[in-house]
């Protein structure tokens, strides 16, 4: 008989009359990598907290070692020797490692003998699996992969026999996550069980053993990652054929429509985000911009866009300035599907029909001396909605009852219809699935063919290489100068992300 | 298919109300039994002498006219996501400016040399300068809010203050009612330029009754005769006696249309656009191309331009023929009882003329407690500040514990009526 470090059986949980999990059965083999992938909302991400004590499930029960699990309670979960490395680290930035490590695992009034211990522990820990940290440096000084580190030395600590790591590489340039990898290899190789829930295919093939679908809450396929093929889990993903590459004809780039000249922008901190800044993008083709986030990309798009104001460089559409206020700069026939719709692209206590025209609602096209074109948008809304598949294509629906893929399909719609001259485009498809990926892909190569310009940034590499002519690396507010897409890869490009390139700030002093 | 629950608007908005407004009273019952006196008779009151007296509903449509500006205006900034709790001195304000207009009219300030403008020229103008007084006092909070961060709570609260300093200062020197000295008011304001008011028609009515009741007298039929022979001439000279000075006046009809204006303004204008994301979201109001400081400072001063023409009611549209003045009293209160109304009315103006409705006819139901209670068996000893207590709880109920009784009846429809009440809405794939 197979030894399983964890059996799910028949686990179905409901949040009202949201069927999150329905009647899943998992086995996982001790000591392999086990992948979990699914769209994003399909239910992994609950199975796992089920399975760590943070729900209890309507039904089904749970064996781990062999031993039946007790629902509701981390701790048992931890007893029983599962750890959790999440999405979001837990932890806290001003302590060192080892007061990280020991935190909510003290045993006792006094800090010093447990810190003594751990310490020791700590060090053979890092010996055994080859996890090196320092155990004095403070987590805010850390890069975010030696944080993940720590993440899974905390679970170690405790006594993990089981790893669960939840979309693990969302954070790390793919340097970092090579490293992750074969962290996790050398786990396994130890004995160590472990769960990798993704959304990332090659991840998948790359590190696991075997890999577990879920599709709305459903189990809908257990396969050897040796016998499978990322073509085959897309579909059993999506439920549908998908195809992964993206088609598209070669750039006609023509002149230049957004032309960027040294731009610098310190925030109202007084933090330089942006140092010395260039770039152009020529109209009819895709400028990608990659790099780990965090690196000043978000503050790009809100300087482009005119919400931000820069404090030096040049910047010119079309030849001309770039206007100072956002309505200004959108009238410079500027399009902008910001990287965060839920904060920024749209208003999700708004009806869909009143967040489908949020930039545009004193044009024209829907308003006339002050009073809105009610009629006239919704029908419009509702049009466009059609147009981008949003599901459903109900303009009276309030915006945040959309799921996150519909969202950005409504934010796209509103900007694409416009027709504008430049596009500056954040992290298109992020939280969407892969049916809407596919999509949206198409709608912004679409755009390009039709001549606009466009920027795009985003943290998935892939989606970067797939879909940019030309691209470009952000790291510490500085910029690397661009690579012809078709002759770059991933490893050259991680480089530039990790910030292997020659960063001279506007002053032309070497930083 | 992803399926979102909610509660059917009726319950949403009627029964779940409702249960707020009981429970608002069951506990001032409470508090009314703890001071030693009977709920009962006070419940007796309010309906023998507000609701179901003309007296008491035209004192309780004056109220809830002042009331429905003071909500309206509080509304307004909430759509912002602003809370404007100077309502009170903009309504002073307003005030001021439109008795200082007015003086200005009637020579007050130039030894008696005016120009005393007809009425129909006169109102609108009077109308204008009580805004304009209201969104001056506004418009400085609204600046210090919107484009230095200042917290609009904090200087419409100084700003109250300052308010009514103001208007001793005036009422006591530059506005002072020359013949009254040591009664801070100003002069009367010339009889055409009130408002008219439900007390008019009764007045008017009276003149011919009262002729009747003299013939009737000098026919030599006592006043029991008149009583038992004429039952519906007595009654009717009786209804008019009471409502002569019955204040509900043409400022409600005036309110009311301004309520219609409100819910185009806010749901049907740019203007209203951007105010209503200003307040959900300000990132998403600046992506949007929103000015959100000019749009705040806007806001405020038209919620101040509100909260001024209140002043309107109380001074031009006073039941009481010697009242047409201004006093220190301001808004009596009022434009702080519009937070409440604005509360509960969910900020929309259908809702808040109800809700000012309601607390028109509480507020007269104090007075009526006040007034009256002394005079019944048994003797009802209530300050007639229990109404603000209720207020309080009003207040409790509908704004602080609105989810605690909204999850109670979402229990409810869901274990007991087995999912009666919601609506079921398809909102297509799950969601990220």
């Amino acid at each position: 008989m197979t030894n399983y470090a964890i059996e799910l059986s028949a686990i179905s949980k409901s949040f009202g009359p949201v069927q999150a999990n329905k009647d899943i059965d998992l086995a996982v083999e001790a000591g392999t990598i086990h992948g979990i992938v699914g769209e994003n909302g399909a239910g992994k991400s609950t199975l796992m907290s089920i399975l760590y004590g943070f729900y209890v499930p309507d039904e089904g029960s749970i064996n781990v070692f062999g031993e039946p699990l007790e629902f509701n309670s981390s701790q048992k979960a931890i007893e029983a020797g599962i750890g959790m490395v999440h999405q979001h680290f837990m932890l806290g930035e001003p302590f060192t490692v080892l007061e990280n490590i020991v935190l909510g695992a003290e045993g006792g009034f006094l800090l010093g003998g447990a810190l003594k211990k751990a310490r020791a522990s700590l060090l053979e820990l890092s010996e055994r699996y080859g996890l090196s940290v320092d155990p004095d440096a403070t987590i805010g000084s850390l890069p975010v992969g030696v944080q993940q580190r720590v993440e899974i030395l905390k679970a170690l600590y405790r006594g993990a026999k089981v790893l669960i790591l939840d979309e693990p590489t969302g954070v790390l340039t793919p340097q970092e996550a090579d490293a992750l990898f074969e962290i996790l290899r050398s786990l396994k190789e130890q004995g160590t069980t472990i769960v990798l829930i993704t959304h990332k295919l090659h991840e998948i093939m790359d590190v696991t053993d075997r890999v577990s679908v879920i599709r709305r809450g459903e189990m809908v396929g257990h396969r050897e990652t040796a016998q499978t093929s990322p073509e085959e889990l897309a579909e059993l993903m999506v439920g549908r054929k998908v195809l992964l590459e993206v088609e598209k004809a070669v750039a006609q780039p023509k002149h230049v429509a957004l032309s960027v000249q040294g731009l610098d922008y310190v925030d109202e901190k007084g933090i330089q985000r942006l140092s010395n800044v260039s770039f152009d993008v020529r109209a009819g083709e895709i400028l990608g911009v990659a790099g780990v986030s965090g690196n000043g990309q978000a503050q790009l798009l809100e300087v482009l866009s005119g919400m931000q104001t820069p404090t030096g460089g040049v910047i010119t559409i079309q030849g001309d300035p770039l206007a100072r206020t956002p309505d200004q700069v959108r009238n410079q026939s500027i399009g902008h599907v910001p990287e965060d719709r839920q904060h920024m692209g749209l208003i999700t206590s708004f009806p869909a029909w009143e967040s489908g025209i949020l930039g545009f609602q004193a044009s024209a096209l829907y308003c006339n001396r002050g009073a809105m074109k009610t009629g006239e948008i919704k029908r419009n809304v509702g049009e466009l909605m059609e147009k981008f598949d949003v599901r459903p294509p109900n303009p009276m629906l309030g915006t945040a009852k959309f799921s996150g893929g519909n969202q950005q399909k409504i934010v796209l719609a509103r900007e694409i219809d416009k027709a504008p001259d430049v596009l500056l485009v954040g992290q298109p498809t992020r939280g969407v699935d892969i049916g809407a990926i596919e999509f949206i892909h198409k709608q912004i190569i679409a755009m390009r063919d039709a001549g606009a310009a466009i920027l795009l940034v985003s943290v998935e590499l892939e989606e970067i290489l797939s879909l940019s002519d030309r691209v470009v690396a952000m790291f510490d507010g500085f910029c690397s100068p661009d690579r012809i897409t078709a002759d770059t890869d991933e490893r050259s490009l991680g480089l530039l992300m990790a910030g292997e390139f020659d960063r001279r700030s506007s002053e032309g002093l070497a930083a | 298919m992803r399926q979102s629950r909610e509660l059917h608007p009726i319950i949403n908005y009627g029964v779940v109300p409702l249960l707020q407004l009981i429970l608002a009273f069951a506990v001032a019952g409470l508090l009314i039994v703890l001071i030693g006196q009977n709920p009962v008779q006070a419940v007796q009151l309010y309906l023998t002498d507000v609701l179901l007296s003309p007296v008491g509903i035209g004192q309780s449509i004056y109220y809830a006219t002042t009331l429905m500006f003071t909500g309206m205006a509080v509304a307004l900034a909430f759509h912002a996501g602003l809370f404007n709790i100077g309502g009170e001195g903009q309504g002073m304000v307003g005030g001021i400016a439109m008795t200082g207009i007015a003086l200005l009219f009637m020579g007050h300030f130039t030894g008696g040399i005016g120009w005393l403008l007809p009425g129909f020229l006169a109102v609108p103008i009077l109308f204008v300068f009580a805004a304009l007084g209201g969104a001056a006092w506004a418009a400085i909070p609204g600046y210090l809010q919107a484009y230095r961060g200042s917290h609009l709570v904090i200087t419409t609260i100084m700003f109250n203050s300052i308010a009514f300093s103001l208007i001793l200062f005036l009422l006591t020197g530059w506005f002072q009612n020359p013949e009254t000295p040591g009664d801070p008011k100003s002069p009367l304001l010339p009889e055409s330029w009130w408002l008219w008011k439900l007390g008019d028609y009764f007045q008017i009515q009276l003149v011919g009754l009262e002729a009747q009741y003299n013939e009737f007298k000098e026919q030599g039929l006592k006043v029991k005769d008149i009583r038992a022979q004429y039952p519906e001439f007595w009654d009717q000279r009786a209804l008019a006696r009471s409502m002569k000075n019955s204040a509900a006046n043409v400022s409600f009809l005036f309110a009311l249309v301004l309520a219609l204006g409100f819910w185009f303004f806010v749901w049907r204008t740019k203007w209203g656009y951007a105010i209503r994301s200003v307040g959900f979201n300000q990132t998403a109001a600046r992506y949007g191309g929103i000015n959100v400081p000019r749009t705040m400072l806007m806001t405020v001063c038209i919620s101040g331009a509100l909260a001024g023409l209140a002043s309107t009611n109380i001074i031009l549209g006073n039941g009481s023929d010697s009242e047409h003045v201004l006093r220190e009293t301001g808004l009596v209160g009022l434009g702080f009882v519009g937070i409440a109304v604005a509360l509960m009315g969910r900020n929309h103006p259908f809702g808040i003329v109800l809700a000012a409705l309601l607390f028109g006819s509480l507020f007269q139901w104090g007075e009526v407690i006040q007034l009256k209670g002394q005079f019944i068996r048994p003797k009802l000893d209530i300050d007639k500040e229990i109404v603000v207590a209720l207020q309080g709880l009003v207040v409790l109920f509908t704004g602080a514990l609105y989810l605690m009784v909204v999850w109670a009846v979402q229990w409810f429809a869901d274990k007991v009526l087995g999912g009666f009440g919601f609506v079921k809405e398809d909102v297509g794939e799950e969601r990220a």
